[in-house]
């Protein structure tokens, strides 16, 4: 009874058993596959020198180990490419939250001057298919990226050895002192929501505005170990300076998420938290 | 191009009108619909819906449903206007169809005693004193389980053919003093009545388990405890599918995020189907051919209202079944597993409503089923068509304030109700530090819709300004004004789930999380020292086998804390004005416990001082203190209510020398605020808590067939 879900795909433990898929878009192994084959296509770009792969690196989680994402003629982009795990279950897409569906979301980038600078019609045209097929195998494939099955997942899932003790104290200040949760929550850990963290604040102004003063969607912290560097535009190098500056209570600023305070964490603690994220690696598929 | 601009202006200022104008008839409405349900004034609120819809102009909505309200009222006061009214609305607002809905249904009621034909509700059961009801009743409609926390919140059943009772649990100990709590809540009967699944709460580990238990023999079963998982803190087990194999359930994880998911039956393994919004569904409710759950869920984050979905158990899809502005709250499914019922107050008020579901897809649009259903708690459906719900009341907080003479120990003035609107949902007032505001929450919503809002009121004028809290609360336990006037500090629960002490913004509503819950029961009864550099909070230890609870001291500058005093059964806590004292009680409502008293304890340090002590059955409480520090009013009662009529009022100075104060209340009331000119005091008074009604629905089937 439990387990005839899409047949597609296959989900991994501590994901939802539904994974939302629209109606008129139906997850097939033929849709994925093709999918597949289009994400690493480099036709899809100008110069024939990127695809979707370029940016979404499997090996890195599907983000590109980059502060900001580099597009056709070396042309860069303002922004990190975010990790694209799980973004099946996702309400909203882009740092900005400014699209509502994965079909949408796919054939931006395409379209982007500073990624793949193709119009919609000369993209159709190079892979012999209509804009409408790229969108729904794109955002097909997508949905199959999947992690989960993480250490995490098996400890919160009853196996109490799965995580060190260290993780399991970063685990309590994930939930508690560090205020994590207040953002990063439920299986994928994140509500899907826009908050201004202060990162984009420069000289007492955004220096991009996101979703406007400053509002960037959280991400996922799924496989974070592997996708430096880190927020929306990669100026956090690494796990530990993302740690030293949400301690400090963020850079001040207007409209500053009153989630965002001084921590008042001891380096043991940090290192903690650390330990705890680095096991949210799990099995990508 | 300037045109244009002006254009868009006055097009944007017409918008803003309308709006506006939407807003205000909305406000109206609600201010009538209170004279007509808590003030019981129906010729004034037929006055007020008639103005609403003379004034609705071309907002039709509003219009159908004054008149409908309006009609109503009519209808309660004997008087044939009403029918006059209802056909108005079938004839002339055709296109507002769930107002036409509900005044086609009272055309065919009226002056027939206020229920459509065939339709007859009637209570079929009162719970025992202590009693209340979680759990959902048998699919025969015949037995009732429901938690008795008189017994420690121990969980029985009533059976409504023998009248008879059966203790299912006998281990309890809720509110025995120095251990931690455990005790049943929600329940559910197998389809085939032989078994009962029912969430258990286990104080020591602060968290919920599933157990079950088999209903066949006599006695108290011995449980089988089916699921627990220390992620999880809470679970509740809602429905058990058709072939017994399975419960439904929803469960709250220990990050806060909600999910349904399903318990297999035979070896507790969990399937987890959907993470959802941390409120949760009301209810989940199997199909009767077991491929779907249905549930509701609240629209968005900043909003109570609810639509209803259906979830394959598969997870291959979700169905939305009712997305509508209205809110509407699961019932379940009729037991021929055709309809889906709902509770929706699409038609002005609180109806059942149902909609046909069939081949995998909803059937048509929904179909009134009795308007007026009220604020109910369903506890299920049984065959042949009945639906049962539990009835509380809990007679309504309200506000009263009062003149009062601390030196004589009299009243100045009888105590008056403060607050005019929303009367019986307001409460925990506080009086703003420079006595110029009093703030308060009150409790609005109606059926799995219920949240907090803020209300500040200028003492000068009278004027209440309302603020929506955000995000909002699900349990809001206490609230008290920062010194600096500008915030207030609440105890409770957001609807993220977050357990702490929460910073208030008395401008905006905005919340803040100040200090979050670590380990035990969220920090309660929070005040901030009077100048603002500490704050004092109550908050639950346990340690091993025992509970205690402990009086801490919190400096948001360093982030320590302090413990300042640990008892077993230490109760609420009172900060003195000054900030050199804590008052308090320990509690003797277990047997176990001889004795009660008042306690003086220093902030700066060193042992408390017992100022009072009373012996069983007596227990004393802390009323308030005195606005110079120097002595504090507390009274002698019994049991769990300290606060009541029959409580004698004692006033004690700080070296113990205690007179009693020639001075009554009536009714059941709480501790009070004192002004900061020292001449009045505010508290909250409610009435008495009636014992929970079951009540049943019957033939509403027939009549949904009918229509077909």
């Amino acid at each position: 009874m439990l387990l005839l879900l899409a047949a597609a795909v296959t989900i991994p433990l501590g994901l939802d058993l539904y994974l939302p898929v629209p109606e008129d878009n139906p997850l097939t192994f033929e849709k994925i596959e093709l999918g597949r084959r289009l994400f690493f296509e480099r036709r899809l770009s100008r110069d024939g020198s990127v695809s979707c792969g370029s940016c979404h690196d499997p090996d890195r989680a599907f983000s590109d180990g980059r502060p900001v994402a580099v597009g056709v003629f070396g042309r860069r982009g303002s922004r990190n490419a975010p990790a694209l795990v799980n973004r099946g279950y996702g309400r909203s897409f882009f740092w900005d939250g400014r699209v509502r569906t994965l079909e949408e979301q796919v054939l931006k980038p395409i379209q982007d001057p500073n990624e793949m600078d193709l119009t919609l019609q000369e993209a159709a045209a190079r892979v012999n298919l209509s804009d409408d097929a790229i969108a729904r195998a794109l955002a097909s494939y997508v949905r199959s990226i999947l992690s989960g099955g993480s250490p995490f997942d098996r400890f919160v899932n009853g196996d109490r050895t799965a995580l060190s003790v260290e993780q399991q104290a970063g685990l309590q200040l994930f939930r508690g002192k560090a205020n994590c949760v207040a953002c990063h929550v439920g299986p994928n850990f994140t509500e899907e929501k826009l908050h201004n963290t202060g990162i984009a604040w420069r000289d007492g102004r955004p220096a991009d505005p996101g979703a406007g003063h400053g509002d960037f969607k959280t991400p996922t912290l799924r496989e974070i170990a592997r996708t430096a560097p880190y927020m929306h535009d990669g100026s956090l190098a690494t796990l530990e300076e993302v740690i030293e500056y949400y301690d400090r209570g963020g850079n001040r600023s207007p409209g500053l998420d009153p989630e965002i305070r001084a921590l008042h964490l001891s380096p043991t603690e940090k290192q903690s938290i650390i330990a705890f994220l680095r096991c949210l690696h799990g099995a990508s598929h | 191009m300037r045109t244009l601009r002006i254009a868009i202006t006055v097009a944007a200022a017409v918008v803003l009108l309308v709006t506006a104008s939407a807003q205000s008839l909305e406000v109206d409405l609600q201010r009538a619909s209170q004279k007509e349900t808590v003030t019981g004034d129906l010729k004034a609120a037929i006055e007020e819906y008639r103005k609403i819809a003379a004034q609705a102009g071309s907002n039709r909505k509003v219009a159908a449903n004054a008149l409908v309200h309006m009609a109503e009222c009519y209808q309660k006061l004997g008087d044939a206007e009403a029918r006059k009214i209802f056909e108005r609305v079938v004839r002339d607002y055709a296109d507002q169809k769930d107002a036409v809905a509900i005044a086609r249904a009272r055309l065919g009621l009226a002056g027939k005693g206020g229920q459509p034909a065939g339709i007859v509700a009637r209570q079929v059961w009162t719970a025992p004193p202590g009693g209340d009801i979680y759990g959902a009743v048998s699919s025969d409609g015949r037995m009732i389980p429901y938690v008795n926390w008189t017994e420690f919140g121990d969980l029985f059943m009533h059976d409504l053919a023998t009248n008879a009772d059966r203790r299912l649990t006998n281990t309890a100990s809720d509110g025995k003093v120095g251990v931690p709590g455990e005790y049943a809540e929600e329940s559910s009967f197998s389809r085939d009545g032989k078994q009962l699944a029912y969430s258990w709460f286990k104080g020591k580990d602060r968290r919920y388990e599933i157990r079950i238990i088999d209903l066949q023999g006599t006695g108290v079963p011995q449980p089988r405890r089916l699921f627990d998982n220390e992620d999880i803190s809470w679970i509740s087990p809602d429905d058990w599918s058709p072939d017994g194999k399975w419960l439904a359930v929803q469960l709250h994880r220990k990050d806060r995020s909600a999910q349904i998911g399903l318990v297999g039956v035979e070896d507790g393994s969990l399937r987890v189907l959907k993470s959802v919004d941390w409120r949760g569904p009301t209810r989940l409710s199997f199909s009767s051919d077991g491929k779907y759950i249905a549930f509701d869920l609240p629209a968005s984050e900043s909003t109570e209202q609810r639509d209803v979905f259906l979830l394959a158990v598969d997870g291959s899809r979700e169905i939305p079944v009712v997305t509508h502005p209205s809110h509407d709250a699961l019932a379940g499914w009729s037991p021929d597993g055709k309809h889906l019922l709902f509770a929706s107050d699409r038609g002005g008020s609180m109806g059942l409503w149902a909609i046909r579901f069939a081949d995998g897809k909803v059937q048509g649009t929904p179909e009134l089923v009795k308007p007026d259903a009220g604020r109910q708690n369903f506890m299920g459906l049984a065959a042949p068509g009945k639906l049962y719900s539990a009835q509380f009341h809990s007679g309504g907080p309200d506000i009263r304030v009062a003149g009062f003479d601390f030196a004589a120990g009299k009243f100045l003035s009888p105590p008056v109700s403060l607050i005019d609107t929303f009367v019986g949902s307001n409460q925990s007032p506080d009086w703003s530090p420079d006595g110029k505001y009093v703030a308060y929450v009150s409790l609005r919503g109606t059926t799995g819709s219920r949240y907090f809002v803020l209300g500040i009121r200028t003492v000068a004028t009278g004027a209440v300004r309302e603020l929506a809290l955000s995000p909002g609360f699900s349990l809001l336990q206490s609230l008290r004004w920062a010194p600096d006037g500008r915030s207030l500090v609440v105890g409770g629960r957001d609807i993220k789930g977050r357990d702490g002490v929460f910073s208030v913004d008395a401008q905006t509503g905005q919340s803040t999380l100040l200090l979050p819950r670590e380990g035990g029961d969220g920090p309660g009864f929070p005040a901030w020292a009077p100048d603002g550099k500490k704050l004092y909070f109550r908050g639950r230890v346990v340690v091993g086998e025992r509970e205690e609870f402990a009086f801490f001291e919190w400096d948001p500058a360093s982030g320590v804390r302090r413990e300042l005093i640990r008892l077993p059964n230490l109760g609420f806590m009172f900060l003195s004005p000054d900030g050199r004292y804590i008052a308090t009680a320990t509690r003797a409502f277990d047997p176990s416990i001889k004795t009660s008293s008042v306690l003086l304890v220093p902030v700066a340090g060193g042992e408390p001082k017992e100022l009072a002590r009373v012996e069983q059955p007596q227990t004393v409480a802390v009323g308030g203190w005195a606005p110079d520090s120097r002595s504090l009013v507390f009274t002698k009662g019994s049991g769990r209510r300290p606060f009541t009529s029959q409580s004698e009022f004692w006033i004690t100075s700080l070296d113990g020398q205690s007179r009693k104060l020639d001075v009554g209340f009536d009714g059941n009331f709480g501790p009070f605020r004192v002004h900061p000119d020292g001449r009045q005091i505010m508290f909250g008074v409610s009435g008495p808590r009636k014992p929970a009604e079951v009540w049943v629905l019957e033939n509403f089937l027939t009549t949904l067939s009918a229509k077909k």
